[in-house]
């Protein structure tokens, strides 16, 4: 059984679970067809256990190719996955704290300190591009969005 | 019907449409020929003001970034072997022998050819099947909406994932984000867990940005660096063009866009696969076969003309049945749908012109995509040794920002971050996300479907009496059982299904 399979398999069976667990108690509301509010969210609830289940029971015959993964379209490639576990990582820590950023020190600040952090983190080397291209580009958004589209970008600790 | 066409033609040569379906074949060529970018994060970035456009501006935009993006994945193949987009990964088999030959001019001519070939044949079948599908969907009510929707769902869950049981866990839970907040009949919340602000549910176009286009930022600061040295001096001029080459890769194209103009009207299906099975096809003639690290005119032909003749008659279920063919198509239906258009058999009565100006504007695309195009081949090499994390940032930021600007509402940017999670979460456990992304926005719908279907006809056995309900379920069951069932047969014949995908990679 694969890594990310084993990890995978009791994920989905128990965000499954705890979504029956949500949708126990029918609520009180007049229904016409059979289904119900609830209806439909419970199937599918109790199917991702059911998938959870089956993406485990493969692995339990023995398995010839025990170690070679197949890769959907969608998944990485195995020699770009190692590579970007690190850079990767650096960058769903940069978005996230984007986010809070962008509540307190509003968009000038957050974009600037989001370029002046991440760029470097990613490799940047050079001390003149990590200081001018997060100032440009928060001025070209600054003028797509706040000037040319009118939308107002949130402000330092809201002023 | 002359009138017809001199009034879509007419509203799709308006100056600003034109303005739009030129930026739409740039920004295409330059998300395509940038690794890391690609259409569907570019349109996932421009949607929040999309939908702020006319209609057909916002489908001319779309559309002309699917068309430009359908050869500007070809540019960093051959120039530096990275496909731009999962559908020119054999574009690179085919390609970068030329480009590393200096002859990368050459091979992205025969690219701009085959692309434009399959986008013509696309562009046609648009053209002359979407009214009769939508015709003939004009018959159908709430059950067989139902019913195809499920299989919209369930072939994306079959066809796009390396697994039947993965891809409907990523169906599931794409449905269950959809399913958050007020039932469609009742008005009851379901799945709120006590948040306030899930009381409303879950808005589609913050979520869809995140599993699509957030996903591929976290995945981009990985992708292979590219020397710009290397790149330069991959550079190439404006390349004469060679009647022979052209006519040695007509017939693949052919087969190609035959192939593509099949693949693309399945939902889930997609341009990767159909690049696939025509390069298989192709390679099966003797005399178009490859020779170890030559490359192939032909090959490329037939690839790209079959992923560009996919990507357009994706479009007929799109407009027709409103059952996306891949997640590009699914940015479309959420664009169309959040300006209120109901795609369909509703299509024909509530924007009767819509649909010959959107063939008006795919013909004009495609002929602006072989000007744009072949000017497009010089400064690609600059595009495609762009630094991975200046692409990251600007991305990052644009995305944040433009989800932002959707409502302006910090808890849309939330929404985002947490779909870009769980789209790298799922990636990472083997999950394709284009079926959660496709059952995001068919979710909601397809319920309602269900239990308005269920009333009209009192019940399951009603429901299921219907004959082209029933029968379109039947596929589905089939689809689903298609996977396990070959699995069984290949295990009893002492081989894994593993071992299949592991040749069908080594021939690749």
């Amino acid at each position: 059984m694969s890594r990310r399979v084993r990890v995978a398999g009791p994920v989905v069976i128990a965000i499954g679970l705890v979504l029956l667990f949500e949708l126990r108690s029918t609520p009180r509301v007049p229904v016409e067809d059979p289904l119900g509010p609830y209806g439909l969210p419970r199937v599918l609830a109790a199917g991702l256990v059911l998938s959870g289940v089956a993406m485990l029971i493969p692995a339990r015959r023995p398995d010839p190719s025990a170690g070679l993964e197949t890769e959907s379209p969608d998944a990485e490639p195995n020699s770009r996955r190692r590579l970007a576990l690190s850079p990767s990582a650096i960058t769903v820590i940069a978005a996230a704290c984007y986010v809070i950023a962008l509540n307190k020190l509003g968009f000038i600040v957050a974009t600037v300190l989001l370029g002046l952090l991440l760029l470097p983190a990613l490799g940047a080397k050079s001390w003149r591009s990590i200081m001018a291209i997060p100032l440009v580009m928060t001025l070209v958004f600054l003028l797509v969005f706040s000037v040319a589209l009118d939308v107002h970008l949130p402000t330092f600790l809201g002023r | 019907v002359f009138d017809q066409l001199l009034t879509a033609f007419g509203a799709a040569l308006h100056p600003a449409a034109l303005a739009f379906l030129a930026a739409g074949v740039i920004a295409g060529i330059f998300l395509g020929a940038m690794p890391g970018l690609g259409p569907t994060m570019g349109m996932a970035i421009a949607l929040p003001f999309v939908i702020r456009l006319e209609p057909e501006y916002g489908i001319f935009l779309f559309t002309a970034i699917i068309i430009g993006a359908g050869f500007g994945n070809a540019l960093p193949a051959v120039l530096v072997g990275i496909p731009g987009t999962p559908s020119a990964l054999l574009t690179v088999e085919a390609g970068l022998p030329f480009g590393r030959r200096g002859e990368g001019g050459r091979a992205l001519l025969v690219s701009l050819f085959g692309a434009t070939f399959g986008q013509f044949c696309g562009v046609l079948a648009f053209a002359f099947l979407v009214s009769p599908v939508v015709a003939l969907s004009s018959k159908f009510l709430f059950p067989e909406f139902f019913a195809l929707e499920v299989l919209g769902m369930t072939a994306a869950a079959a066809l796009m994932g390396s697994s039947v049981s993965r891809g409907m866990v990523a169906v599931l839970i794409g449905c269950l984000i959809a399913l958050v907040g007020p039932d469609p009949v009742t008005g009851q919340p379901r799945l709120t867990f006590g948040v306030d602000a899930l009381e409303g549910g879950i808005e589609t176009v913050p979520a869809l940005i995140g599993l699509l286009a957030l996903r591929e930022i976290f995945l981009s600061p990985a992708t292979p660096p590219v020397s710009t040295a290397d790149a330069r001096r991959r550079a190439i001029r404006l390349p004469r063009i060679n009647l022979r080459d052209f006519q040695e890769s007509t017939g693949p194209a052919a087969v190609g866009t035959g192939v593509g103009l099949v693949i693309g009207a399945l939902p889930g299906a997609g341009p990767t696969t159909a690049s696939f099975i025509s390069y298989r096809l192709v390679s099966v003639f003797r005399r178009w076969r490859r020779l170890p690290g030559q490359g192939s005119l032909p090959a490329i032909a037939a690839t790209d003309a079959s992923q560009n003749a996919s990507g357009t008659s994706g479009l007929i279920p799109t407009f027709a049945l409103g059952i996306p063919g891949d997640p590009a198509d699914v940015l479309i239906l959420a664009a169309l749908t959040t300006q209120g258009l109901i795609v369909g058999p509703n299509l024909a009565q509530s924007s009767p012109g819509l649909l010959g100006v959107v063939s008006a504007g795919l013909l004009i695309s495609s002929i602006l995509m072989v000007v744009l195009g072949y000017l497009s081949i010089w400064p690609s090499s600059v595009f495609a040794s762009a630094p991975q994390r200046l692409i990251t940032y600007a991305t990052l930021v644009a995305v944040m920002t433009g989800v932002y600007a959707y409502r302006q509402s910090l808890v849309d940017v939330w929404v985002t971050l947490g779909t870009g999670l769980l789209g790298l979460a799922m990636g990472k456990a083997g999950m394709p996300v284009a079926p959660a992304a496709l059952a995001l926005v068919l979710g909601s719908a397809a319920e309602s479907d269900l239990r308005r279907g269920l009333i009209m006809t009192d019940g399951v056995v009603g429901f299921l009496s219907r004959p082209v309900t029933l029968t379109i379920l039947i596929v589905v069951v089939l689809l689903l059982l298609a996977g396990p069932a070959l699995a069984i047969l290949s295990w009893l014949r002492g081989r894994t299904p593993v071992d299949d995908e592991s040749r069908r990679s080594e021939h690749v």
